[in-house]
């Protein structure tokens, strides 16, 4: 592009360009100077207002440009639409994962409090009769003990004390050198009292069934009396050993 | 002289007054200034050359303004405005540049 230009090549020429530069620069009040002018001055009008613009951004954006970010925009939600699924699955399954786990531990405190009651480390209370035996002659015999328990786990008791001793799988009715009874080893004073937490309804009539529990009490001279209660509460309870031969078969 | 007061007084007033670009011309106007740009520096070096006239000045300065809107215009319609703004802005800066050059070569020798 420069080759209309010639390059000074002496230091007169060189004057002369600078002389050309100072006239350039040096107001002349004509015509085409004036024209010059406001031309210039449109030019300044036009870059304020152009570079105003700039700062919106969208405005002056050619059609093409403006469907390209219309199309970036809609790709970049269809990007956002995908991740939002996958994250809402995630919650989804963490979430289920969580009940899951609610509902596993629920469980399992409830197995844990069963297996708490008829191992009879836990207290228990619920609706059962108390059954008084007195003894005023002594003649009860462990054996007839024993038939009172069996004839109330026959009925469907679910937890037995006898005074305040707990009675479970592993309990013994046995009978003192005094002649005493015993229970897991604790000694019994008459009257006896037997609180059996189940069904009232069912316990009841079994302990009174002819030639049954009742019958054999007053057979030893002893009474046998029974109440049903709404609220028997089982206080007692055994400590749990842990079995020393014995293992979970896997 | 009057040129550049001209320019000057045009920013001011720009600023001052924040002309709204009509709409129909908003894709026209960067390049158009663009143009003007290049034709300002052609015209200062001309001046320098001692070959400056005004007539020629006038003249190229609103055809080059013109085309290049009209190229702009044209671009659009054909569906390659952006790739066509471009090439036209390319054009003109290169002739920025290069009349700058010869610029700098006629007021500094070395």
């Amino acid at each position: 592009m420069s080759d209309g230009t010639r390059t000074p090549e002496s230091p007169e020429q060189q004057r002369e360009v600078w002389r050309r530069l100072r006239e350039t620069l040096r107001p002349q009040a004509t015509a085409s100077q004036l024209i010059v002018g406001l031309l210039c001055l449109l030019l300044g009008i036009s870059i304020a207002a152009q570079v105003r613009q700039g700062d919106d951004s969208l405005d002056g954006v050619s059609q093409q440009e403006l469907v390209r970010l219309l199309d970036e925009s809609g790709r970049h939600m269809a990007d956002l639409e995908v991740e939002n699924a996958e994250l809402e699955d995630t919650l989804e399954t963490l979430t289920s994962g969580q009940e899951g786990d609610e509902a596993a531990r629920s469980a399992a405190e409830k197995r844990l409090e069963d297996l708490e009651i008829l191992a009879g480390t836990a207290p228990a209370q619920g609706r059962g009769i108390v059954v008084s035996i007195d003894d005023p002659a002594g003649g009860v015999r462990s054996a007839t003990l024993l038939g009172v328990i069996q004839e109330l786990r026959n009925a469907g008791a679910e937890v037995i004390e006898i005074d305040d001793v707990r009675v479970v799988a592993s309990t013994a009715v046995t009978t003192a050198d005094d002649g005493a009874l015993m229970v897991d080893g604790t000694e019994l004073e008459a009257p006896y009292t037997v609180r059996a937490i189940g069904d009232p309804a069912v316990m009841e009539p079994a302990l009174r069934i002819p030639g049954g529990a009742a019958d054999s009490v007053a057979a030893d001279g002893g009474t046998l009396a029974v109440v049903a209660d709404d609220d028997v509460r089982i206080e007692a309870t055994v400590p749990l050993e842990e079995p020393e031969h014995t293992e979970v078969v896997k | 002289m009057i040129a550049i007061i001209g320019l000057v007084v045009g920013i001011v007033l720009g600023v001052l007054v924040q002309p709204d670009v009509p709409a129909v011309l908003q894709p026209y106007l960067p390049i158009a200034v663009v143009a003007a740009l290049d034709t300002l520096a052609g015209g200062l070096r001309a001046s320098l050359d001692g070959a400056f006239d005004a007539h020629v000045f006038i003249t190229s300065f609103l055809f080059n303004v013109a085309i290049a809107a009209f190229l702009v215009f044209l671009g659009d319609q054909l569906g390659v405005g952006a790739q066509l703004s471009t090439a036209v802005i390319v054009v003109l800066g290169i002739r920025i540049f290069s009349n700058a050059a010869a610029i700098r070569r006629l007021l500094f020798r070395s």
